[in-house]
C-alpha cells in the first residue's frame, strides 16, 4: 500500500515533467519526426514503468541483485550505443548515409532505451552476471 | 556455488517469501540463491545466515 501511494505521488511529478518536456519540444522544434520519435519513446517508457509499478509494487522492489544487474545492463547498453554511434560515424564519413543531428540523437535515444531494457530483462532471467 | 538454504528454510518451516522479507530482498533473489545461480554479497550472505540461525560457511559452499 505504501509503495502504491508513493507511485501515485510521483506520478503527478512525472506527468508534469513529461508535459513540460513535450511542450517545449513542440514549441521550439515543431512536430518533426525526431521530436515525435523521442517524445513517444519517453511516454512509452514512463507508461510502462508506471503500469508495472502499480500492478505489482512488490515486483519493483530493488535489492542488491537488481541493482547489480541494472548496473550491468547500463554498461552493456552504453557499449552497444557506442558501437551504433561508431557505425553511424563511419556511414556518414564514407557517405553511405545522409544523416542529420536529429537522426543521430533520436537513434542514440532509441538504442539506449531499447538495449537497457533488453539487457536488464536478459540478466534478470539469467539470475546473475559473472 | 552450492547452498543449503532450502534445507535450513524447511527446518524452520519458512517460505521463500518470508525469508526474502526478513533479509530485505525480492523472492526471486532467494530462488536464484537456492539454485546457486547468484553469488550474494557478504552482507546478504550474513543476513540470510542470521535469518536461518546458522553460520555462512554452513549455508554456502563455494566451488573452486
Amino acid at each position: 500500500m505504501k509503495d502504491v501511494k508513493r507511485v501515485k505521488k510521483t506520478l503527478f511529478l512525472k506527468a508534469a515533467i513529461i508535459i513540460t518536456m513535450l511542450g517545449s519540444m513542440l514549441y521550439f522544434r515543431g512536430a518533426d519526426s525526431a521530436s515525435i520519435s523521442v517524445a513517444s519513446s519517453i511516454v512509452a517508457v514512463m507508461v510502462m514503468i508506471t503500469f508495472i509499478r502499480l500492478k505489482n509494487p512488490e515486483a519493483y522492489k530493488k535489492d542488491e541483485r537488481i541493482n547489480k544487474l541494472a548496473a550491468y545492463a547500463g554498461s552493456w547498453s552504453w557499449l552497444v550505443t557506442f558501437i551504433v554511434v561508431t557505425g553511424l560515424f563511419w556511414a556518414d564519413y564514407l557517405e553511405l548515409l545522409s544523416i542529420t543531428t536529429s537522426d543521430v540523437i533520436s537513434t542514440v535515444f532509441f538504442v539506449m532505451i531499447v538495449t537497457v531494457i533488453g539487457f536488464r530483462f536478459y540478466f534478470m532471467r539469467k539470475g546473475d552476471v559473472k | 556455488m552450492k547452498t543449503r538454504i532450502k534445507e535450513f528454510r524447511a527446518r524452520y518451516n519458512m517460505t521463500q517469501e518470508e525469508l526474502a522479507k526478513k533479509v530485505g530482498v525480492r523472492r526471486e533473489t532467494i530462488v536464484f540463491l537456492e539454485k546457486g545461480k547468484y553469488n550474494p554479497s557478504l552482507k546478504l550472505a550474513h543476513d540470510v545466515a542470521k535469518a536461518l540461525k546458522t553460520k555462512i560457511e554452513d549455508l554456502f559452499m563455494f566451488d573452486r
